[in-house]
């Protein structure tokens, strides 16, 4: 709605309450809405009318119709005793005396009502009895046990303790006993190592890790790497994107390109996009008992001290350099694009980026070098387009 | 008793606007470039609000462990507020040469801390701090009012829980017997001017502020329009924040 | 307020009671009753007064030192016809183990408190600023307020706006005069001191705000539903002091008009409400004026007990 239909509608709303001389105690703006679970305000269609004469797109409709199913903090969602709060709801007491005392000579005097309110804008939803409102803007990271996720660690405790930076309201903690000491499973750990905690991971690393334990209603979250998927982080760049574009999978750990480029999306949003050659057995076989046995013994094996290593694989060269900012740059166009991000689509990107190439044939500064074309992708224009195209061809898709 | 005339024979004001007519009032989310920073919703946003001239940004940091210890509060989280209202967000410079926030300012974040922190569900966030900051680019009457209404956008959009939305008004009088809703800089200056805020449009008053003598009969009166202009600004504000976020609303579908 | 008193729960829970059934923990009966108040001026002085809060028992609960100084500066540039005025509160070591020195905080109570009763009494002219002008734009009288809070037991809003007040009501500063724009300060052997140009006296009201409700319910109540949310209690002791949750500070002066309404935050409370305390502030506040008049008249008679000795007036009768 522009601008001007907008003070419109304010100075149709002072208008009407232009006499001021009424009791203040009557003054009751703000009648309790109950909110329509079939999501149609009958006055904001009549609203909707009035505008429509000059714009009768199916769109404003759609989108009007959308409105209608978000809920605003403080709004009434339900009025029963039956249903139960959940996630971003409160709730009040009402007591109703004078329900049942007209029709019948029983009398039920006591009852109470609960009334469950939003605190978030979001939409509802509703499993079983239980009202919860799903924010619209998923900015934290709210754990769930399993979840694969990355962290950066921000402080080396005295307790044994490292804290991480989850992306979540409160640090989560990764204790010394649940990460793999260099030296194999069996062995057990002593003082010694409590002393060389700065070594094996220091303030700044990144961490691969799963969610161990959840406790304090989701405040209070213990982390572990104790497998040899999980561990300190090298050779790549970290995207952080917005919550909600990663979806919890069964794996987190993809790799592209000729399995050169490993990319982890780690469930708390923070992606990290690295060169690693894959393991041929883990890519051609399927998880099987036998591809399990061969694990603990290479556990025994690879836990080093290398995996606790800072340094960078000197290996890598410019061009997988470039490779990797490549897939930074598609992680970008995905996440501006407010899509899910999830292999199939990190691939259809990738396309459509080579693709893109050649089509900007009529660009000026473009000689066919790589690094202009990622500078080229840079502009949000071109990654409107892309973003675009990418939606266009999955809808023909279906 | 006024050198100025505030409104002329049509009933209209200075700028314009009616008597109880509220400034234009539009809100926007996330202005700063956060697109260097990998996308366009970053965790954090930044809420832009613009009502009438005054100019108002707001990012909201948290909620995130404290890093000072001594603040944790193991039952809730604590909300701090920063309020930096720049040098040349007025008609005349600020000659002020430190950089040191003014005493109203101070006031001000006093007042807003203990206002939001009855607002904004603390318990759901123990253990960690919330901290508002505020910049206000210009300004234009009413400077407290359009903060207030800014941190509200800025905490839903943030989808901090609150327990209802909180608008906020200016309201002054004109000889004793007029009254202006929403008041402008030269009309600021020259009347006594209070702020109103109440919670969710209704009748509770949570913020009130008069620093300026006002005949006490009159009280009454002056909450009923703020009240109303309180009401019809909830309205509104709620209307843009879902507008703001509707291309959400389609990719959770 | 005192940052290390922590209440236990009991004692919180005890108290909360106690208030709900309209008692109070020192003895007084009502909600609404206000403590004995007490105000000394110290003779042979000009602004220089102690207040005292009296318990029931006679105990004292708070007791205040304002004292008004005045001394010649320059004045400021944007106002050169204009003295300047200042109010320092001072919480510290003074008032109690629970008190820092030199930790008020720009967030603190104390600081919002000071700014108001600062604010309460430049913004709506209470003191004359134009007659503190000695010379234009050169020199002018700078008047300083010093609140010093010696025992401390909650009232410290009321009892500073009522000191503050006081003090100027009852300071001399010393006569000047003018020759060549050479200025010479009589002292007050030479010339009798110079009244403050106090135009209106206004005193602060503190009603404090205890939810009886969860914040939930108050937030959502109907204003239809005439139910009651939270308790008003006036002159707080300093344990209810921590446990309120909500205040609504209102300054008045007789003539019916506010000179501050402030209500920071806390718990929300309904329109009606605040008209209804601000009239209900309002014979408070005259009573309160009254003592402070009647003090200072009182101090009068006493310093000019002999004036009609030297007095060339003689007795009127009226017939």
């Amino acid at each position: 709605m522009s601008s001007n239909t907008k003070i419109l509608t304010v100075i149709k709303h002072i208008d009407n309450n232009v006499n001021i001389t009424d009791n203040l105690k009557n003054f009751n703006a703000n009648v309790n809405e109950d909110y329509d679970f079939s999501s149609s305000d009958e006055e904001d269609v009549n609203m909707e009318e009035k505008d429509s004469d000059i714009s009768d797109d199916e769109d404003e409709l759609e989108n009007k119709k959308l409105i209608n199913q978000i809920i605003s903090p403080g709004d009434l969602v339900i009025k029963s005793s039956e249903y139960m709060k959940g996630h971003n709801t409160y709730t009040t007491q009402e007591h109703f005396e004078k329900s049942n005392t007209t029709e019948d000579g029983n009398t039920k005097s006591g009852e109470e009502e609960l009334n469950i309110y939003s605190s978030t804008l979001g939409v509802l939803s509703k499993i079983n009895k239980l009202i919860s409102v799903t924010n619209i803007n998923k900015n934290l990271y709210q754990a769930e046990i399993g979840d694969h996720i990355i962290g950066q660690i921000v402080e080396v405790t005295s307790a044994k303790k490292w804290k991480l930076n989850i992306n979540g309201n409160n640090l989560a903690t990764l204790q010394l006993s649940s990460i793999n000491l260099p030296g194999g499973l069996l062995r057990r750990k002593n003082e010694q190592d409590e002393l060389n905690m700065k070594q094996l991971l220091k303030v700044g690393d990144l961490i691969n890790c799963e969610v161990q334990g959840v406790h304090a209603s989701g405040n209070d979250i213990n982390l572990h790497t104790r497998s040899l998927k999980y561990g300190k982080l090298r050779n790549g760049a970290l995207v952080k994107v917005k919550m909600g574009l990663i979806q919890r999978k069964k794996t987190h750990t993809h790799f592209f390109n000729n399995n050169s480029i490993k990319i982890i999306l780690g469930c708390n949003g923070f992606i990290w996009v690295s060169y690693e050659r894959a393991p041929i057995d883990s890519v051609t076989k399927d998880k099987g008992s036998e591809s399990i046995k061969t694990d603990i013994t290479r556990i025994e094996q690879d836990t080093s001290f290398e995996i606790y290593s800072d340094i960078n694989d000197p290996n890598i060269d410019l061009k997988t350099r470039i490779l990797i900012s490549k897939y930074v740059i598609i992680i970008k166009i995905l996440a501006f694009n407010n899509l899910v991000i999830n292999e199939q689509r990190i691939n259809s990107v990738y396309e459509l980026i080579l693709s893109y190439n050649r089509n900007s044939g009529g660009m000026p500064n473009n000689s066919g070098n790589s690094k202009d074309v990622l500078f080229l992708l840079n502009d949000p224009e071109v990654m409107k387009d892309i973003g675009y195209q990418l939606v266009q061809g999955e809808k023909m898709r279906g | 008793m006024s050198r100025f005339e505030f409104y002329n024979n049509d009933g209209l004001r200075i700028d314009g606007r009616r008597s109880n007519e509220l400034k234009n009032f539009e809100s926007s989310i996330t202005t700063t470039s956060n697109f260097a920073n990998f996308s366009r919703n970053t965790s954090t946003n930044t809420t832009y609000l613009q009502m009438g001239q005054n100019k108002v940004l707001v990012t909201i940091n948290g909620p995130k462990e404290p890093t000072n210890r001594t603040k944790i509060d193991s039952n809730k989280a604590t909300l701090s507020t920063n309020i930096n209202i720049s040098k040349f967000s007025k008609v005349n410079r600020n000659t002020n040469k430190s950089n040191l926030p003014d005493k109203q300012t101070l006031e001000w974040e006093y007042e807003i801390t203990q206002l939001f922190s009855t607002i904004v569900v603390l318990e759901t966030y123990p253990k960690s701090t919330i901290s508002i900051n505020v910049t206000v680019l210009q300004q234009d009457g009413g400077v407290l009012s359009a903060i207030i209404n800014c941190i509200t956008i800025a905490l839903i959009n943030n989808s901090i829980q609150i327990y209802d939305i909180i608008t906020a008004v200016s309201i002054g009088i004109v000889d004793q017997k007029h009254f202006l809703l929403d008041l402008n800089h030269l009309e600021e200056q020259f009347l006594s001017s209070g702020t109103i805020a109440t919670v969710g449009g209704g009748d509770q008053v949570s913020l009130l502020r008069i620093r300026d003598k006002f005949p006490l009969d009159l009280i009454e009166e002056f909450m009923q329009v703020g009240l109303q202009g309180c009401s019809v600004l909830k309205e509104i504000i709620t209307k843009q924040v879902k507008d703001m976020n509707l291309n959400k609303l389609v990719e959770i579908q | 307020m005192a940052k290390d008193l922590v209440i236990t729960n009991t004692e919180r829970q005890f108290i909360l009671d106690l208030l709900a059934n309209s008692q109070r923990l020192d003895g007084r009966k009502s909600l609404l009753q206000q403590r004995d108040l007490n105000i000394n001026i110290t003779p042979n002085r000009y602004g220089d007064i102690y207040l005292e809060l009296k318990r029931d028992d006679g105990s004292i609960a708070t007791r205040l030192h304002c004292k008004v100084t005045a001394e010649i500066v320059k004045p400021k540039d944007q106002r050169p016809f204009e003295g300047t005025f200042y109010i320092n509160c001072e919480f510290n070591g003074l008032a109690g183990l629970n008190f820092e020195n030199y930790k008020v905080g720009n967030n603190s109570d104390e600081f919002y408190y000071g700014r108001l009763i600062e604010s309460m009494i430049l913004r709506s002219n209470a003191l004359d600023l134009e007659q503190l002008c000695i010379v234009a734009g050169l020199k002018v009288w700078n008047i300083r307020v010093d609140v010093h809070v010696l025992e401390f037991d909650g009232g410290f809003l009321e009892l500073a706006s009522i000191g503050c007040m006081t003090a100027l009501l009852h300071y001399r500063r010393p006569d000047v005069t003018v020759r060549n724009e050479k200025v010479t300060i009589h002292s007050f052997d030479e010339k009798e001191g110079v009244k403050l140009g106090v135009l209106h006296i206004p005193i602060a009201l503190q009603f404090n705000l205890f939810p009886l409700k969860e914040a939930a319910e108050i937030i959502k109540t109907n204003t239809s539903s005439e139910n009651n949310n939270e308790l008003v209690v006036l002159d707080c002791t300093l344990k209810e002091d921590l446990l309120k949750d909500g205040e609504f500070i209102i300054a008045l002066n007789k003539n019916r008009e506010i000179v501050q309404l402030n209500k920071p935050g806390g718990i929300p409370i309904s329109a009606s409400k605040i008209v209804e305390f601000s009239h209900m502030a309002l014979p408070i506040i005259e009573e309160t004026t009254n003592k402070i008049l009647k003090a200072i008249d009182i101090d009068e008679k006493k310093r000019n007990k002999y004036a009609h000795l030297l007095s060339a007036e003689n007795d009127r009768y009226v017939e």
